[in-house]
């Protein structure tokens, strides 16, 4: 087992460089560069801009440039190379003087909080709700309990959070319309109060209370034909503890599986829910980048995302092979 | 199949129906089209004239989500065969060489499920001319990799069946075992992974309409009419509800139907 | 069970709604002053950066006017020129130097500019202007001094500095500080209306030892205005306070001030609603809301000083057509789509200036029939078309005149639609809306690679035709049009050395004459802002330029309903 998790975290760091790679190119190919503005810059001070972000070098050069200040050299103004064992993504070049790295450890936390209770509240809503239409399957409790849970699927964010926003802060002026205010700062970690973080996370949880009802009432309703429930009715448990602590166990594993890239999707951050609710995460500075041409911002969430995305998969593997003893990795 | 199942079904026979025939039905009966302005009478409420009211440029909003469903209906469809014909073929490749192409194969995989799709159809969107086929493309591209992670599953497990075994022993070159034998047993959950992945694209979508990155004015679609509606949602509500409850009902019924098909064509039962 | 929760939920939530729905129906939203002496603005986006010599976006200048004063101030209402850091000038014969004299001089010359005496009650509230002799101090306690001002000047004309606003001073050649409170400037050329572009932030002071790489980024800088800054949390807020050390401290009337950007249009209006912010700039109000809007005590609808269009490639066929050019500006209702988003149609392109009379007319001879081009009239514009070559909007190879017309997602988002079905109903064209994003639309209009349309939205910096006009001449780099006219560029400068204002505001009438007969573009409106300010909100003006020029005299009325 050790072995299979060293192997993978191994084979993570060429996968990133590929990606960034990739990425690279990708963003350099798309028209409109960083510089352009309404109104046209002099000759020379776009040059200088161009020469102060090195996009005055040939397109390899940047390339290399790039390359080794992601494997943690930097040169400093006067040519001295130092190594530090993290990759340093340069300065922003829309957010003037901040660099890419501090613009990340500052939205990551409020992104993280906002998708883990937008999760925990799917997990909570839709196992219950899951197993408890598999426990009544086949009744109109069923139908209603996922008719309802599906209202994240048929119902996008951008549709869900202005609803949710009409109804619960302007007819009932019982949460603020956007925005956030904090509860605890320390730091880089900061709390949101429950008032500001209540709507975003109920917005953001509905389509994940979708799946993860299917998953769960899928998983019960295979478990629950199985012998080994037969013989805990015969036993006389009662139906609640054997949906619970017997039947959901089967839909735990596809849950996990789909929770990974879920979680690792959420901590990136959510354009459209951060957008409405105006919530300082890194899904505003994404689509702004993106929008903006900043390069090395752009760079910078998607190795972000791309590290979230390959050990949430790890992560994955890992409670797989710990649960079911019949998995076994070399 | 079940109960809802079958309604869904009804109720997506119907709008295919009115996709494809609607336009035409609504011109006939007030004159209305999608893109008739009428600059003064903006923000209508429901008339007869206008059965669903008006939108900001005084157009039919009825005519509008009608066109409407067939633009978003269309972009589903087509970029969904996209995608499945792009997982189909790179899914049975991978599983069905296995070993050092199916690991290569997945970790390319792998990179790209890393890469942002929301920058990928930006620049496709702004590098090519705007066109529908762009957006078809740049959906299906982004679209294909579950599906072919999920043909690569089936195929691994199907190799080893006792009818490819035999194939293989009477001589049958590698792709017409494929094509004969392997593919057309995957077929089940490639169908039902199908009918899901279509509502995925269509609030794909309704996404890129959000960012602006959507189909040009002034055609409209689903994404469109939710984006606009939602602005205008504290004074003339009926430009969001009427849309998102036709986008809500079809979106229902594609999951109800293909979980069903899920359910049906398991291969395990 | 459930159903019995269920009951008493919905039970409650009923009682709630009945209780928010007394709220005032005479003003928009919420109107329960904040406990604390403080007050939230808010932003249609997040400030890039506050350092004064870069900064380039409305947000930007908003905050960095409540941190940072140069010489002159605007008068909130007229915004006129008034004493700033600067309480007096003077000026040589030609216009070609100007002498500052800053607050703390013993014995200034030249003339006074009218101080804080001078303005009305609401602004200044019983409180006295400080005296010239008293010194301007930096929000740490250092005496304001003219080198302060040489220093940023200099950088921000330093192209190493590379700031994007250097082209709006090109007009000032060297600078000096003659003694400590005394500054100079030489300018190119004679510029009479020089003190009404002083207002800019990029004009602010800047303190040489304050300025480091980085240093608008962080938490705290010194600053010279009503506010210094006390955080900034991106996306987030900006709180700036009250500066103990401005030289007019006792005027201010707020402890607190917070800047808050929300980019999505409905939330923009809602926060204002639920109460969660006391002033909206106005300029992302989505059109939907304009008819919910009138008639709220707390709205008020202020004329904006820019001009929307859409510029024409005028190097690229077809529009390279002179004559096409007119047909499709005479072929647009303008009046109709102002009407429709709340606006002003524009028939030219400098916006509404103090002491300026716009062309009412231009006429051009086209085979002998003279037409005014600026006139709406569709059988004249077909007419015309067809002197183009295109009867019915058929050309000569049998093909539909077909114009593409690029735009953003921006509120004016629905005019090329309009435009569209204006142009099939009176010149029987096709047109092709092309929706792009911004960094693609200025790179476009940089770079002349489009054909057709594109939109653009001018915004003029200082209230005077000249901000306008200075987009057109050969050498200026804004232009986007290829328009490129000799006897444009010699009018205008003519016009702009005349020291008379009223002979010179007639010759810019001129200028703009000429500008409008190659017609580089097709202007649409003037947009407007639509602002709305909590009724205990008082001493703010919506200015023109888009930008609040006085954080200074706000503050909060707390018997604003008469209590």
């Amino acid at each position: 087992m050790k072995r299979f998790i060293f192997r993978r975290l191994l084979v993570m760091g060429p996968m990133i460089l590929i990606v960034l790679t990739i990425t690279f190119f990708m963003v350099n190919l798309a028209p409109g560069s960083p510089f352009s503005h309404s109104r046209a810059l002099p000759p020379e001070v776009e040059a200088q801009l161009k020469a102060k972000y090195g996009f005055d070098q040939p397109r390899w050069k940047q390339y290399v440039r790039f390359m080794s200040r992601i494997v943690g050299f930097s040169t400093d103004e006067a040519g001295n190379v130092s190594w530090h064992p993290y990759p340093d993504f340069g300065e922003s070049i829309k957010y003037r003087d901040r660099r890419v790295n501090d613009i990340i450890k500052e939205s990551v936390p409020v992104s993280a909080i906002l998708g883990l209770t937008a999760y925990l509240i799917a997990l909570g809503v839709g196992i219950l709700t899951g197993a408890f239409a598999a426990a009544r399957r086949g009744t109109w409790a069923d139908s209603l309990a996922m008719f309802g849970s599906m209202i994240g699927i048929a119902l996008p964010s951008l549709v869900l959070g202005p609803l949710l926003i009409t109804l619960f802060s302007l007819t009932w002026y019982v949460f603020p319309p956007g925005g956030i205010e904090w509860a605890v700062e320390w730091g880089y970690i900061r709390i949101p109060t429950l008032r500001t973080l209540a709507l975003p996370a109920l917005t953001l949880s509905m389509i994940f209370i979708a799946y993860i009802a299917r998953l769960t009432r899928n998983g019960v309703t295979d478990s629950l034909r199985q012998d080994y429930i037969r013989t805990a009715r015969a036993k006389g448990l009662s139906e609640r503890r054997i949906v619970f602590t017997h039947a959901l166990r089967a839909s735990l594993l596809p849950i996990v599986s789909f929770s990974g890239p879920a979680i690792a999707f959420l901590v990136t951050g959510t354009v459209v829910v951060e957008s409405i609710f105006s919530v300082p995460g890194l899904g505003r500075y994404f689509i702004d980048a993106a929008n903006n041409r900043d390069y090395f911002l752009i760079l910078g969430i998607t190795a972000f995302g791309a590290v979230s995305l390959m050990i949430a998969n790890l992560a994955v593997d890992v409670i797989y092979a710990l649960v079911d003893p019949r998995i076994r990795y070399e | 199949m079940n109960n809802a199942a079958r309604v869904s079904a009804i109720f997506l026979f119907l709008l295919m129906m009115i996709a494809v025939f609607g336009p035409n039905w609504v011109r006939r009966y007030n004159g209305a089209t999608y893109d008739a302005q009428s600059l003064g009478n903006g923000l209508q409420n429901p008339s007869r004239s206008h059965p669903m009211g008006t939108d900001m440029l005084g157009r039919d909003l009825m005519s509008r989500i009608v066109y409407g469903s067939r633009i978003s209906l269309t972009v589903g469809v087509v970029s969904t065969a996209i995608s499945v014909l792009i997982g189909i073929a790179y899914g049975a490749i991978a599983g069905y060489f296995g070993k050092k192409v199916d690991d290569v194969m997945m970790r390319i995989v792998d990179v790209l499920y890393c890469l942002p799709d929301i920058i990928l159809v930006v620049i496709l969107m702004a590098l090519f001319e705007r066109s529908m086929l762009l957006l078809f493309v740049a959906l299906g591209a982004v679209s294909w990799l579950t599906m072919a992670r999920i043909v690569r599953g089936q195929v691994l497990a199907l190799k080893h069946e006792l009818y490819v075994e035999a194939a293989h022993a009477m001589g049958a070159p590698n792709r017409s075992i494929l094509l004969r034998h392997i593919i057309p047993n995957t077929m089940g959950p490639v169908i039902a992974y199908a009918t899901l992945t279509l509502p995925a694209v269509i609030l794909d979508e309704a996404f890129l309409s959000f960012l602006g990155l959507g189909v040009q004015p002034p055609t409209p679609s689903w994404g469109v009419l939710a984006s606009e509606g939602a602005q205008a949602i504290s004074v003339h509500p009926i430009l969001l509800i009427a849309p998102a409850v036709v986008m809500a009902l079809t979106l229902f019924s594609l999951n109800y139907v293909g979980e069903a098909l899920r359910v049906r064509l398991d291969p395990r039962r | 069970m459930l159903l019995r929760v269920a009951s008493s939920i919905l039970f409650a939530l009923a009682l709630s709604a009945c209780r928010s729905s007394a709220a005032d129906e005479r003003y928009f939203g919420k109107t329960v002053p904040p406990a604390d002496n403080r007050l939230t603005y808010e932003h249609v986006a997040e400030p890039e950066t506050l350092d004064p010599t870069l900064a380039t976006l409305t947000q930007e200048w908003t905050t960095i006017g409540a941190l940072f004063e140069g010489l002159v101030a605007s008068h909130p209402e007229t915004l006129e020129p008034i004493a700033g850091i600067a309480t007096h000038y003077e000026v040589n014969a030609d216009s070609t130097q100007y002498t500052f004299f800053l607050r703390g001089h013993a014995s200034p010359r030249g003339t006074r500019l009218p101080d804080t005496n001078s303005l009305p009650d609401e602004f200044r509230h019983g409180h006295k202007a400080a005296p010239a002799i008293k010194a301007a101090q930096w929000s740490d306690g250092r005496v304001l001094m003219a080198r302060d001002f040489a220093f940023a000047w200099k950088r921000l004309l330093d192209p190493a500095t590379a700031s994007p606003n250097v082209a709006y001073a090109k007009a000032v050649k060297d600078v000096r500080a003659l003694d400590e409170f005394t500054f100079q400037v030489d300018l190119n050329s004679p510029t009479p209306f020089f003190l009404k572009i002083l207002w800019q932030p990029f004009f602010s002071p800047l303190r040489e030892d304050a300025v480091m790489p980085g240093w608008a980024a962080r938490k705290q800088f010194v600053s010279n205005g009503p506010f210094r800054i006390r955080e900034w949390k991106p996306y987030e807020k900006i709180v700036v306070e009250k500066n103990p050390f401005y030289y007019e401290a006792d005027l201010v009337g707020l402890d607190e001030l917070v800047f808050r950007p929300v980019s999505d249009p409905s939330s923009y209006v809602n926060v204002y609603k639920a109460g969660e912010a006391d002033i909206i700039d106005g300029l992302n109000v989505p059109k939907f809301f304009l008819p919910a809007l009138r008639g709220k005590r707390d709205f008020r609808q202020a004329p904006l000083f820019m001009n929307f269009s859409y510029s024409i490639n005028v190097t690229k066929p077809p529009a390279d057509n002179v004559l096409i050019r007119y047909a499709l500006n005479m072929a647009t209702d303008k009046a109709a789509i102002a009407e429709l988003l709340g606006a002003v149609p524009s028939k030219t392109f400098v916006a509404s200036a103090p002491g300026y009379d716009p062309p009412a007319a231009v006429n051009v001879d086209v085979n002998g029939v003279t037409y005014d081009i600026l006139k709406y009239d569709p059988a004249q514009a077909r007419e015309i078309l067809a002197h183009a070559g295109f009867p019915d909007g058929v050309g000569r190879d049998g093909t539909r005149l077909n114009i593409p017309i690029g735009f953003t997602n921006s509120p004016l988002r629905q005019i090329p639609e309009i435009i569209q079905q204006q142009w099939r109903d009176n010149l029987h064209i096709d047109v092709t809306p092309i929706m792009m994003e911004n960094k693609v639309l200025y790179d476009s209009t940089v770079t002349l690679q489009y054909t057709g349309l594109l939109e653009s939205s001018w915004f003029g910096t200082y209230l005077d035709p000249d901000s306008f006009l200075l987009r057109f001449p050969s050498d200026s780099l804004y232009n986007g049009t290829g328009f490129k006219d000799p006897d444009f560029d010699q009018l205008l400068q003519e016009a702009n050395r005349t020291l008379d204002p009223a002979e010179r505001m007639r010759k810019l009438a001129e200028v703009e004459t000429q500008l409008l007969k190659g017609m580089p573009l097709i202007p649409v409106l003037y947009d407007t802002l639509s602002y709305l300010e909590k009724p205990y909100v008082r001493g703010m003006r919506p200015t023109p330029l888009g930008t609040p020029t006085c954080f200074k005299y706000v503050y909060i009325d707390r018997h604003f309903d008469g209590s």
